[in-house]
């Protein structure tokens, strides 16, 4: 086998790359319209096509054929838990990193208009957790029974406090929900068990992907079980920050997926406590994923511009107010648009530019002082100080003229305070879709996966 | 095993050992060791060729720790000192020269940081002074290796002639708030180890003294033990230096102490001369009487200690005023005047001594603590950090902290509820103390046995590193029935609340000690309210803080009865209390 072949079914394009094994290189790397919400066959076959006119059909036919999918957009979870520092956070880091979207998440008591809302969700798992271990049961059987007796049709992963699985799993059954019952996420103060749940949220998500047109038939074309899109960026990432035994690794690194309707966020370093402060709530995970729903170059760019940011981006674009409100009025309705004059290519950049801070702060950690001055810091969340690289990915970033600039928004700036992020980054490019690839193919072979991320990302002079 | 590190910085980072040992190479070349007035009249080269000599003869040394905070009233106490006693017939062999914390900050990041009241050094000419004042060898412990300033000072206290040169444990336990450079340090720290290794046949000795870093927080002695060997290992066996352990701030047993000498001794492989044994400081207070007491007691024990087995460790006369001030030049004088006599009577003891009963529990101790010493190698090596690596071993010890290494490598007995979930082999003499208290809390408590708080969950924290108020309440609400959380130390309210509502908590038990008593409870009633939580709380130690812009704390036991806070202050009240506000509530 002188070929890996990996496909990635995004919700926006197929995309495909193909690696020559023996002298790690990318031989193909191109992208078709998605057709994941139709049949997702035709994707695949156009994407085959690419890969038999690159190497010949033979080598096709003896190629390693991997793949990964966002499912259409990404598999989309609610996650509810008690508290705000706990079991919810938990709950959200077990599903993210996962693969998941969440689209709603709740701390506490479920009240009857969060259920509601969430019967009126689109929500395609729900994570019930809360409770350490001999901890809390009042609340956490409350919400069990709140949610057993809705409406809701989809699976809920029961991961609290294990003294009420057998109650929590007649509860469900009783009112026919499927339930799975997992170990607790939070066991006891300071411990996180987040794998088992994991686990059962790529079956999950295998399941209702094969559900999906055309995906019973993509499944038997590839070697390895579909992973999620994050999943395999997760491990690419990681690997670019250690390096193999052979080939050091970049370090510190963060990776921002700008894309119409979210943005992922995804950092590769080991959490530090910052200048001694004392680090509270849950343990933050190497390699760390976050998505912001509200943030997005189309669907989400008012999320990005709220209307009381109109006047002050208006003015720096030195633009009228309501040029720019109709702008953004065309991106969120027409998400296929593209930039058709240079002032709306400014304004895509600014929106860029906006998308990576918010999305950046959002994701890193921050120092609050104590309650006294004789006490440490107290950090919550990850200190993202010490990163040095920032890779970016996703078309607009792909297609500006400064992506650099862009993608240094993430830097900590005078307003920053706090703010646990890095103040210089060298600025890189994922313009060949390497990552999901390299996730797919560490499997296989590490050497050739990072070689391959290293000579593939560009960095960004501008 | 659930093994937590609290990096720093990526160990992964640090040089590798053959470009640090390069470096090593290039900076032992350069060294030159002074040669102090002490050297001359005895003739010796090194203050460890000096005590092989005095180990010999069997004679008992004495050093005494000179803080003042220029060098101008450090020499002329150090003149004093010498003078004094050398024209009433005492002696001192060796002073400590106790710096300011602004010396272990390297030149370019000093202005960010306020001086304290120890000594500065402000040249080379200071440096070298050390030595010049008067027949008495100069020790330099404080700030030095183990600081963020390791290598510069190593290299002028050598240059001055000082040849001992501490303090490793000040790695763990000493912070320079707002300096955040603990790879350099650690790197520093390795770059000056390693010339003192180069030079160790010249007599260059590193000391550490147990009790001023991690010792100070172990509650058992065998893993003491063991974790001197790991400190020993990193400077003799990884750097090939030599090492001198120091203890007793914390050992107020006379016989304890005895036998932590001779432990000490048979994990010391290249019998390296010690540098002092500290006075036993739990003992003082502001009865002056009693702190005389106190220094006769545990110098008769040190005196005879090293009659029995010289250890090369001169003995500490700490002046009674210690406690409550930094001692003046004569209360330094008194205090060997003291000691001589104490000396003289040690002779008398020592014949008396149960030396087998003293070898037998040294051996236990060094046998424990060479399990712990290996688990914890074990352990660090399965954590893929590597043990050939002084700075990733140093580096990884530190964020794993004390409490843990006890816990998860400890060799006391496993049990349920114990403190760090150990019996101690031997505990140590701050855990005996707490034991005896809370034996005495719970013989006088009527009702335990009924288990008044059955199944009750409760939520114990303690607002900084002290935790021997928490573990006696959570023995004792255990000892009630009640299921107790453990949220440890250093708790920050944020995790506080959250806490209370994932363990469905009936009440929240708070030991505090470090004078933040009434923000703790005003912002924890804050988020009491933001949570829509109301549980009982019980707040106890040192209810004190300081107010309104003034730096003396005052007390806010009134304030925080105020706010609806148990602030009885007596363990033995708390579960009475508890009973009766759980059912209120």
């Amino acid at each position: 086998m002188k070929y890996a072949l990996t496909v990635d079914f995004g919700s926006t394009f197929a995309k495909i790359v193909v690696v020559d094994l023996a002298e790690r290189r990318i031989v193909l790397s191109d992208t078709v319209p998605s057709s994941v919400g139709t049949d997702a066959t035709i994707g695949m076959r156009q994407c085959f096509d690419l890969a038999k006119e690159a190497i010949g059909p033979a080598e096709f036919a003896k190629a390693r054929k991997l793949a990964s999918s966002s499912a259409a957009g990404g598999l989309r979870m609610a996650v509810s838990g008690l508290t705000g520092s706990l079991s919810t956070p938990a709950s959200r880091s077990a599903a993210l990193g996962a693969g998941a979207k969440i689209i709603a998440n709740y701390s506490g008591a479920l009240s009857e208009d969060m259920v509601r809302e969430l019967e009126e969700s689109s929500a395609e798992i729900i994570l019930l957790c809360g409770g350490y271990e001999r901890g809390n049961t009042s609340m956490v059987l409350a919400n069990a029974d709140m949610l057993a007796r809705s409406a809701i049709r989809v699976p809920v992963i029961y991961a609290g406090n294990s003294s009420l699985c057998k109650e929590v799993r007649a509860m469900m059954r009783i009112h026919r929900k499927q339930c799975f019952v997992m170990e607790n996420i939070i066991p006891e103060p300071g411990v996180q068990n987040i794998a088992p749940t994991q686990e059962v949220i790529r079956n999950l998500f295998l399941d209702t992907i094969t559900d999906m047109k055309g995906f019973q038939a993509v499944k038997k074309a590839f070697d390895n079980p579909l992973v999620p899109t994050p999943v395999a960026v997760l491990a690419a990432g990681d690997l670019l920050n250690r390096g193999t035994s052979t080939t050091p690794g970049f370090g510190p690194l963060l990776l921002v997926d700008v894309g119409g309707a979210t943005t992922d966020v995804y950092s590769f370093n080991e959490n530090t406590c910052f200048e001694g402060a004392r680090p509270v709530g849950l343990e933050e995970p190497f390699g760390k994923r976050t998505v912001e729903g509200d943030l997005g170059m189309r669907e989400s760019s008012g999320g990005v511009i709220p209307e009381y940011d109109v006047g002050r981006i208006a003015g720096e674009l030195s633009i009228h107010e309501d040029r720019l409100r109709q702008s953004i009025r065309t991106r969120m309705t027409a998400v296929n648009y593209l930039p058709d004059s240079e002032t709306e290519t400014k304004i895509d950049d600014t929106i860029a530019s906006l998308t990576v801070s918010a999305a950046t702060r959002r994701h890193a950690g921050r120092v609050i002082p104590s309650y006294s001055k004789k006490c440490q810091n107290i950090q919550i969340g990850k200190n993202c100080c010490d990163i040095t690289t920032i890779i970016g990915t996703g078309g607009i970033l792909v297609h500006t003229r400064s992506p650099a600039k862009i993608l240094r928004a993430a830097e900590k700036n005078g307003r920053d305070n706090g703010l646990l992020l890095p103040c210089r980054v060298e600025a890189y490019l994922d313009a060949e879709y390497v990552l999901f690839s390299a996730g797919l193919l560490r499997q296989m072979d590490e050497d050739v996966a990072l070689d391959i991320m290293k000579h593939s990302l560009t960095r960004c002079e501008r | 095993m659930n093994l937590t590190f609290k990096w720093r910085f990526d160990i992964k980072n640090l040089p590798d050992m053959t470009t640090l040992g390069h470096k090593v190479e290039a900076i032992a070349r350069n060294v030159s060791i002074g040669k102090t007035l002490f050297m001359e009249k005895y003739g010796v080269s090194s203050e460890r060729e000096y005590k092989e000599r005095m180990m010999q003869a069997n004679t008992v040394m004495k050093h005494s720790a000179v803080g003042l905070n220029t060098w101008q009233a450090t020499e002329e106490g150090v003149r004093k000192i010498y003078t004094d006693l050398t024209n009433s017939g005492s002696y001192i062999d060796r002073y400590g020269a106790c710096l300011d914390w602004v010396m272990g900050v390297p030149e370019e990041h000093r202005s960010t940081i306020q001086p304290g009241s120890g000594l500065i050094l402000k040249s080379e000419e200071e440096w070298a002074r050390l030595g010049q004042v008067a027949p008495v060898q100069p020790h330099t412990g404080d700030h030095m290796i183990g600081s963020l300033n390791s290598l510069n000072n190593t290299m002028l206290g050598l240059k001055a002639g000082v040849t001992t040169i501490g303090n490793i444990s000040h790695c763990f336990t000493y912070e320079y708030p707002g300096l955040d450079l603990e790879d350099y340090r650690t790197t520093d720290m390795v770059k000056a180890i390693g010339p003192m290794g180069k030079l160790h046949d010249k007599g260059a000795v590193i000391p550490s003294n147990l009790d001023d870093g991690f010792g100070a927080q172990f509650h058992d002695l065998a893993n003491l033990v063991g974790y001197a060997r790991l400190e020993r290992y990193i400077c003799e066996d990884l750097l090939d230096a030599r090492m001198g352990h120091c203890f007793g701030n914390l050992f107020n047993d006379p016989i304890v102490r005895i036998v932590f000498n001779v432990t000490m001794g048979k994990i010391n492989t290249h019998h390296t001369p010690g540098s002092m044994i500290y006075g036993n400081t739990i003992d003082y207070g502001h009865n002056m009487p009693k702190n005389y007491a106190a220094l006769t007691a545990y110098s008769i024990a040190d005196a005879a200690g090293q009659m029995l087995c010289p250890s090369g460790h001169a003995i500490t006369p700490i002046p009674i005023t210690e406690a409550i001030r930094v001692p003046a030049i004569d209360e330094i004088i008194d205090a060997h005047h003291a000691v001589d006599m104490a000396v003289e009577a040690a002779a008398f003891y020592k014949d008396s001594l149960n030396v087998a009963q003293i070898e037998a529990e040294a051996d236990l101790l060094v046998a424990c603590g060479n399990v712990f010493f290996e688990r914890v190698l074990n352990g660090l090596d399965d954590q893929n950090i590597d043990i050939t690596h002084a700075g990733e071993v140093l580096a990884a010890l530190k964020a794993i902290g004390a409490a843990q290494l006890e816990t998860c490598f400890g060799v006391g007995t496993k049990e349920h509820g114990a403190m760090r979930g150990r019996i101690p082999v031997r505990p140590t003499s701050i855990v005996k103390e707490i034991d005896r208290k809370k034996q005495k809390i719970i013989d006088g408590m009527a009702g335990l046995a009924d288990l008044p708080l059955k199944n009750i969950n409760i939520v114990v924290a303690s607002t900084d590193v002290h935790e021997f108020g928490k573990e006696i309440c959570k023995n004792i609400l255990l000892e009630a029935g009640a299921k107790v959380f453990d949220l440890g130390t250093n708790v920050a309210v944020e995790e506080l609340g959250d806490t209370v509502i994932e363990t469905e908590s009936k009440a929240v038990v708070v030991s505090t000690y470090n004078g933040i008593a009434y923000s703790f409870a005003r912002r924890m009633l804050e988020k009491y309210a933001e949570l829509g939580i109301s549980v009982p709380m019980i707040m106890g130690g040192v209810l004190n803080e300081p107010l309104e812009g003034s730096d003396l704390p005052v007390d806010v036991t009134d304030k925080l009865r105020d706010m609806g806070i148990n602030v009885d202050n007596d363990i033995s009240k708390m579960v009475g209390y508890l009973i009766e506000a759980i059912a209120a509530s």
